[in-house]
């Protein structure tokens, strides 16, 4: 069995990563390859509020799957497995960018103690001017702590760290044969742009004292490039610019990353997009999630479901995500089969999970077969202390929950559930097959009765695991009776 | 179905599915197949990844306009025209190279450096572009690996851009607005506009496809910018065919530094591909601009453009013109003067391309003179003067500036062009006026340039040209300028000229003014010609002018005037040219009152004279108006009238006088026609108070005679050679005849046989066989024999002024000649020792003339007589009187004022005239007594003195009687009845002498005319001298002896009255010739000692110890005669 080491880079892989949790929270598999992903965050941007939403939700499900997966054999929600190579406190899944706060860039290349020719170089290369506040900046003067602001030659150099830095010696000791790489990032912006190809360069040529070095050199690596799917509102970093920025970009991957790639997942989205709000970074920078977002984690499904002979005999893959035509919104009635096949019933079983415990735990906590019997009871006291398990449970799911209503504001809307609609209807274009049957319960007493058939077939076990185990199995039920 | 790409799923060539599926790359297709909302007006995509995005960004640039041509992005677009920018300033290098600065960076060294710094940020700098210098993908995508330097460009300082490997050259993302580069063709570098190759200068064009041609692997290395060449030249193809096959004709060996220069140490691209500068422009580089200035003239390596400020950059048949290797562009701030060396300049709207060009500046002068007169267009370039609706009548000088001459000559500036005048004046009502100069440039069109001068302030306001706006100054000089001669010299004729400058410039406001003068040939206006002297002969104040006079002995085309050193002009004489054929023979008859020159040429003999058709003085007034006093008579008073003819204002033969002016100094070198002149003007107006007069110039024993007389003879060959040369005359064969008088010293004819040669050496030619010394008493001969049938037994009489000569011919052979110094100056003159107060004849009529003179209005004249009488030398004031008559000013004013008839009229002084003639007749019938001589058959009378013969009688037949009964008396027999017939010349009998050599000019030598000299010392009837008899040889024997036998010719003359009635014959006053004949013989002795001692005083200057060189008969006579006029005088 093998582990996943996925880079997100940038606010876009913050983002992408956070899907991922999502979609693997809701028991989503990766396949017979993939047991363990690792997520390494590079973002110089320490204060982005993307990264500070995505780290939390990384530790909740770290903490949520610790709880119920102690068994390899355990499937359901949050039963991949999740590593933090990263202990450190504050600095979780996070590969340590030095140097960069408080300086600007000509600082960190110490430019003003330059000279001759390696000064007028430089000078040419790191031309140009950044829009602040209206005003023209030189490039040299740019503080990075927010980034690169959509400058990824000025990235390429900071984040040139990798070589010697003790964050990827740790992750390249964890590397082992059969392990593989997935690295995310945005073509556009700066940071991603920029870490991407220097990471993928510093993998490919990886070298001695590099642990792991030539396994390093060989890996299985895929990317996604994530192509301009939204646009901003006029502000510093210019709208206009993307597409510019991304088609050099796109040229300058051809001969300098694809070679160097096993898998390349494109994927972008060139209209009908929403304007955000223009932040370069920091705590402002917090992006509604997006259903891009959302199809880029599927990449690291797809990618991670590929077996090694398929991605060998393959070749360099470039791949795209395509969706039937839709006009209000998109469901699962528009993506693909395989797509459906991976995603539909984990997430409708969780969107069942989260709407039970939303509307309904309260209620039936105590009341009910399914909480009052057995050895293990999951009672009032499961969930009303101010820390433990189920706090971080509620914690994730008020993510999930955020992360469904983004998107479905989101533009394209991204709306598999119909939130007005009662429980057995919310599956957007998806009734439920036999509601004549129960015509005369209501939603959740049904949800209910799965509930208290499916903890006769719970054994012996953790509150925790039995709470997760319960809905595992009567969501399971649920969606398989009357929705497949 | 809807994939979640950028690209447009109907219009690309991606797959369409679900879900993820396997696409393709996106590769340049498709990538390119993104649409560009924004069209790429946006900033600079800088997403690549790279510290060397820049360079990639260039490649994509090329790319995308290779593939989308003008539908790229206009970042693109302007990416790629800013790169072409940075390619054409290195192939500029050394038109730029002030401002730029090629710097190089070594990917080793310099990377080793930046580690050895031991900064730890400046080792992860090193590190990172290490990696992307070696990797394996970066270097194969950006030619790294062939590539070892990158050269880094600097404009003023900053840096621009660079070599790159990908696309040869790369420019920064800074805005480069600020810079000012402009490129041959106009075209700015780094402007909003996008220029694409196959615009620009054809020359860059050719290096970068030369280039191309260099190296066989450039379509591989430099892929993109290599396939945009290859669109660019399908441009070529239709839009400039010549190019096109210029290019397709290029090889691998054009691109070499034999074409091109290397820059600095020499710049490599990949694989060392050497990168080449345009070879700096020379002589042998063309350049095609139509504004090329058309001369052959021209000597520089590269002819200047000359360029109009405001110029519309079209033909005059609309054609657009090239401006340098490109359109002129209409914009062009052409300035209206460029202080740098032409060679220095810049072309204006161009960057540092070094390229002469005009601008009106160079040709035209800041300020404008003006003068008080319309300039004489008959002498002068007038500048095509129009008036205009200017009311005043007023002439400029040419502003024009002496480079002009270095690309036109004056044949050029009087042309037109096109139907136009290359150079044209016009005036406005206000005054302005405005100076047009049409340069001719290439392809038969031309330039204009123009300035306006403004009017001229008579309040003194200090107005100044402003060149900037090209607003010229007219400033307003009143000064004349006469040049002499009007001629241009060829080779064998010693170029003579004088220049005179007068300066009126008097007024408070331009007293301090100063004037200065350059002479120039117009093939060298480097150096001015050299003056020989310059001399002044009056300095200015604030009543009278300046005169100044140049001497100059080399041709030359055209004067610089400069005021102040300040204002300046080009004056250009409008010189004579005449083939020079004709031979012309003058003769100079230089006499002791008056001097006449003759000349023939054609047949013709007449007195020299100058017309209006051989004007030598061209002076640059008009005569059209009145010209202020000062400046029209000084050239008259101290060089020479413009007319001299029989009958004018000035004639010969004219008065033996020369002009001094009061700043000569002869022991510096003393010039005619500048410190000295022959005053046409003596005895018609007084001269200028800075000169002095010098009369008595053929006798005078004054030290500076000699140096005088040949200034005098010196102006005169002055004259004479202009004469010849504006006739067509050839100077080589002139031949000058001079004379001397028998009585004449061995000694001083040398002399003046010396002053002769070395003058006529100097003015006419090599060749002193054409000078021929005539002696004064055979010439008239000569003239008498031809014209009045004279031919054999003949007596030829010469009176002059000072000296009679005689010459005696047997049949028709010359066989004595007798000289004595007793002539009119013996009547008219002062005696010995005596002055105008005691002369009877000024006392006489001095004034009655004044009188007629004031009362007329003749002002000159009496200003004449009052600059001549205080000098009390008679004969200069009867010479005075004597000249009135044929004075024009007097026939003008229609009054007579007739000496010689007030003379002839006047009876009491009749005796004088008859002891002169009978004194004159008695000597020589003595000696032809003596020598056994027969009587003669003709007398003929030359000279001027014979006029007193006129006043005698004008009654011929009268004269005759009287003179036969002389020589009858003195022979003892009678006249047969052939008689004796006298011949004279009444109206001129000056020009006998002179008519005579010309008609036969052969020379005498002295020693011809010295053996036939006889002299009767005047001690007994038959007493000739020899070599021995010498002045100091005179006893006091020999005196009583001159005594008696003077005494011995009173009494005979008076004894004639007796057979031949004074009164009734002569009309001599009756009554007092007992007086007379007491007052004859008083003094005999003293005069003659007085005589005596007058000859001794002028021999000192010699050598006293000579022979008699004439008879002394005539000493007391001299005096006698004097004070028998004083004396008739006091008796009234």
């Amino acid at each position: 069995m093998a582990k996943l080491f996925i880079f997100g880079i940038g606010g876009t892989g913050s983002r992408v990563i956070k899907s991922l949790s999502m979609i693997l929270a809701s028991g989503v598999s990766l396949g017979d390859n993939i047991d363990e992903i690792v997520p390494i965050i590079i973002d110089v941007d320490k204060g982005n509020e993307d990264l500070t939403r995505t780290i939390e939700i990384l530790k909740n499900y770290e903490a949520i799957h610790s709880k119920v997966a102690s068994n390899a054999n355990y499937k359901g929600f949050f039963q991949t497995k999740q590593t933090n190579l990263y202990p450190i406190s504050g600095n979780e899944y996070r590969l340590t960018i030095q140097d960069v706060q408080g300086k600007t860039f000509g600082q960190y290349i110490d430019y003003q103690t330059q000279t001759g020719a390696q000064k007028d170089l430089t000078n040419l290369l790191f031309s140009g001017n950044q829009d602040d506040k209206g005003k023209p900046k030189p490039l040299l003067d740019m503080d990075m702590a927010i980034g690169f602001q959509g400058n990824p030659k000025l990235g390429c150099v900071v984040l040139n760290q990798f070589k010697g830095n003790n964050d990827f010696d740790t992750f390249a000791a964890n590397f082992v044969q059969g392990d593989r790489i997935f690295i995310i990032s945005s073509i556009h912006g700066g940071t991603g742009a920029a870490g991407f190809p220097l990471l993928l360069k510093n993998l490919r040529n990886a070298d001695v004292p590099t642990p792991n070095s030539a396994l390093l050199r060989s890996a299985i690596i895929g990317a996604i490039t994530v192509l301009p799917y939204f646009q901003l509102k006029d502000g510093d970093i210019k709208s206009a610019d993307f597409i510019s920025k991304t088609k050099a970009a796109l040229q300058y991957y051809l001969k300098n990353v694809n070679p160097s790639l096993n898998s390349m997942y494109y994927i972008g989205s060139g209209s009908n997009t929403h304007n955000y709000e223009n932040n370069k970074g920091g705590t402002a920078q917090k992006n509604d999630a997006h259903f891009v977002e959302f199809a880029g984690a599927m990449s690291i499904v797809d990618f991670a479901l590929q077996s090694d002979i398929m991605i060998a005999s393959q070749g360099n893959r470039f791949l795209e995500f395509g969706i039937d035509d839709f006009t209000n919104g998109i469901d699962f009635s528009v993506l693909g089969n395989a797509s459906n096949g991976i995603i539909k019933k984990p997430l409708i079983q969780y969107h069942f999970f989260k709407m039970y415990l939303d509307y309904q735990l309260r209620k039936s906590i105590n009341c009910q077969p399914w909480s009052n019997r057995g050895k293990v009871k999951i009672t009032k006291d499961f969930i009303n202390p101010t820390s433990g398990f189920y706090q971080i449970l509620d914690s994730f799911n008020k993510r999930f929950g955020e992360w469904v209503n983004e998107m479905a504001l989101n533009d394209p809307h991204f709306t598999p559930f119909n939130q007005d609609a009662h429980l057995l209807n919310s599956i957007s274009n998806n009734p439920p097959k036999d509601s004549f049957m129960n015509f005369w319960k209501t939603n959740y007493s049904l949800f209910d009765d799965y509930l208290n058939a499916a903890e006769r077939n719970i054994g012996n076990t953790t509150a925790e695991l039995k709470f997760i185990e319960l809905f595992n199995k009567a969501t399971s039920n649920l969606f398989t009776q009357r929705y497949n | 179905m809807k994939v979640f790409r950028l690209q447009d799923g109907t219009k690309s060539s991606l797959k369409q599915d679900k879900d993820w599926f396997v696409s393709a790359e996106y590769t340049t297709n498709e990538i390119i197949a993104i649409p560009d909302p924004d069209g790429g007006k946006g900033n600079e995509p800088t997403s690549i990844p790279s510290p060397f995005a820049r360079m990639d960004l260039a490649n994509t640039a090329f790319r995308y306009v290779n593939d989308l041509g003008d539908d790229a992005g206009y970042m693109y677009q302007k990416i790629v025209s800013d790169c072409l920018d940075i390619a054409e300033i290195f192939f500029n290098f050394h038109i730029f190279q002030a401002d730029i600065k090629i710097i190089e960076w070594d990917k080793t060294t310099d990377i080793q450096k930046l580690l050895n710094t031991n900064t730890s940020e400046h080792i992860k700098l090193a590190e990172t572009l290490k990696m992307y210098l070696e990797n394996k993908e970066d270097a194969n995508a950006f030619n790294f690996n062939q590539v070892q330097k990158i050269y880094l460009i600097k404009y003023k300082h900053h840096i621009i851009g660079g070599t790159s490997p990908l696309t040869l050259f790369f420019n920064t993302a800074n805005d480069l607005a600020w810079t000012d580069i402009i490129f041959s063709n106009g075209d700015k570098a780094f402007d909003t506009a996008i220029l694409p190759l196959n615009q620009r200068v054809e020359d860059f064009q050719i290096w970068l496809y030369g280039m191309r041609c260099s190296f066989s692997n450039f379509a591989g290395t430099f892929r993109e910018l290599s396939a945009y060449m290859d669109k660019n030249l399908a441009i070529l193809q239709t839009q400039n065919n010549s190019l096109f096959n210029q290019i397709n004709n290029l090889d691998s060996a054009s691109y070499n530094h034999t074409t091109y220069d290397v820059i600095g140490n020499g710049l490599t691209s990949i694989n060392g591909l050497p990168i080449f500068q345009s070879r700096q422009l020379s002589g042998t580089i063309p350049i095609v601009s139509d504004f090329e200035i058309a001369t052959t003239k021209y000597k520089g390596l590269r002819k200047p453009l000359a360029l109009q400020h405001g110029h519309k950059g079209i033909t005059m048949n609309a054609k657009p013109m090239r401006y340098f290797n490109a359109p002129y562009i209409q914009t062009t701030n052409v300035p209206y003067h460029d202080d740098r060396q032409i060679s220095n300049r810049t072309l204006p709207g161009l960057s540092n391309v070094v390229y002469p060009y005009l601008t009106v500046s160079d040709f035209l002068e800041p300020y404008l003179i003006r003068t008080i007169y319309p300039i004489n267009k008959e002498k002068f370039f007038d500048g095509n003067y129009k008036k205009g609706s200017y009311k005043e009548d007023k002439g400029f000088i040419l502003p024009l500036k002496k480079t002009f001459f270095e690309y036109f000559d004056i044949s050029d500036l009087q042309k037109n062009i096109n139907g136009r005048p290359m150079f044209q004046f016009e005036s406005l009502a206000s005054g302005t006026t405005t100076a047009t100069l049409r340069i001719p440039i290439v392809n038969g069109n031309y330039i204009e340039f123009k300035r306006e001068y403004q009017k001229f302030e008579d309040d003194g306001s200090n107005k100044t040209p402003d060149l900037n706006l090209n607003e010229g100054v007219i400033v307003e000089n009143q000064f004349g300028l006469g040049l002499f001669p009007c001629i241009r010299f060829e080779a064998d004729e010693n170029p003579e000229y004088r220049i005179a400058l007068i300066d009126r410039d008097i007024s408070p406001m331009t007293l301090s003014n100063t004037y200065n003068l350059e002479y120039y040939q117009q093939n060298d206006t480097t150096r001015s010609v050299p003056i020989t002297d310059v001399k002044r002969r009056n300095k200015k104040n604030a009543q009278e002018v300046e005169t100044n006079f140049y001497i100059l002995k080399s041709n030359f085309d055209f004067i610089e005037l400069a005021i102040n050193n300040a204002y300046r002009g080009i004056v250009i004489p409008i010189f004579s040219e005449k083939s020079r054929t004709k031979q012309f023979t003058f003769a100079v008859d230089f006499g002791t009152t008056n001097t006449h020159v003759e000349y023939s040429v054609d047949g013709v003999n007449q007195p020299f004279n100058i017309n209006s058709n051989d004007i030598q003085i061209a002076k640059l007034h008009s005569n059209d108006i009145f010209v202020t006093g000062e400046i029209r008579s000084t050239f008259d008073h101290d060089l020479v009238p413009e007319i001299i003819e029989p009958d004018g204002q000035y004639s010969f033969p004219m008065r033996t006088v020369l002009s001094e002016s009061n700043t000569a100094n002869y022991d510096l070198s003393v010039f005619p026609l500048a410190d000295v002149s022959i005053p046409f003007i003596y005895e018609r107006d007084a001269l200028k108070h800075y000169n002095t007069s010098i009369t008595n110039l053929k006798w005078s024993s004054d030290k500076k005679n000699s140096k005088q007389v040949e200034l005098f003879l010196d102006n005169l060959l002055l004259l004479i050679r202009n004469k010849v040369i504006l006739n067509g005359g050839k100077l080589s064969d002139t031949k000058i005849v001079w004379f001397y008088p028998a009585s004449m010293l061995e000694i001083r004819f040398n002399r003046f046989r010396q002053i002769w040669e070395s003058l006529f050496l100097k003015n006419i030619g090599t060749n002193v066989a054409n000078l021929v010394a005539m002696s004064e008493s055979v010439a008239p001969f000569y003239y008498y024999r031809s014209t009045q049938n004279a031919t054999r037994d003949v007596v030829s009489i010469d009176i002059g002024g000072g000296t009679t000569d005689i010459i005696i011919f047997e049949g028709t052979t010359p066989t004595l000649l007798t000289s004595f110094r007793f002539a009119a100056d013996a009547i008219f003159g002062d005696g010995y020792g005596s002055d105008s107060n005691r002369n009877g004849f000024v006392q006489e009529f001095k004034d009655e003339i004044i009188n007629v003179l004031t009362k007329n209005g003749l002002e000159d004249l009496y200003k004449a007589y009052n600059s001549i009488e205080p000098r009390k030398r008679s004969t200069d004031i009867i010479a005075f009187f004597f000249s009135l008559a044929n004075n024009k000013d007097v026939k003008n004013k229609n009054i007579q004022i007739h000496f010689e008839k007030m003379l002839e009229q006047c009876d009491k002084y009749k005796i004088v005239f008859i002891l002169f003639f009978a004194s004159i007749i008695y000597h020589l019938a003595t000696i032809m007594k003596a020598k056994n001589m027969a009587m003669p058959r003709y007398l003929t009378f030359s000279g001027t003195g014979s006029k007193t013969l006129q006043i005698l009688t004008p009654d011929n037949s009268t004269l005759e009687s009287f003179t036969k009964l002389i020589f009858e008396k003195i022979f003892h027999e009678k006249y047969d009845s052939n008689g004796l017939t006298l011949i004279f010349n009444s109206q001129n009998p000056k020009e006998a002498t002179c008519k005579g050599g010309i008609c036969s000019p052969i020379s005498q030598s002295y020693e011809s005319i010295d053996n036939i000299k006889g002299t009767l010392i005047g001690i007994d009837t038959n007493s000739f001298a020899n070599k021995n008899t010498k002045y100091n040889n005179i006893t006091s024997s020999d005196l009583g002896s001159i005594v008696s036998e003077t005494r011995k010719f009173i009494e005979f003359v008076f004894s004639l009255n007796e057979e031949f009635s004074f009164s009734n014959k002569f009309g001599a006053a009756a009554g007092n010739l007992d007086l007379v004949k007491t007052l004859c013989l008083k003094d005999i002795k003293k005069n003659l000692q007085d005589g005596l001692d007058k000859k001794h005083e002028e021999l000192k200057q010699i050598d006293s110890n000579q022979p008699i060189e004439e008879t002394l008969f005539f000493y007391p006579l001299t005096g006698i005669l004097n004070s028998l006029v004083h004396e008739i005088n006091k008796q009234k």
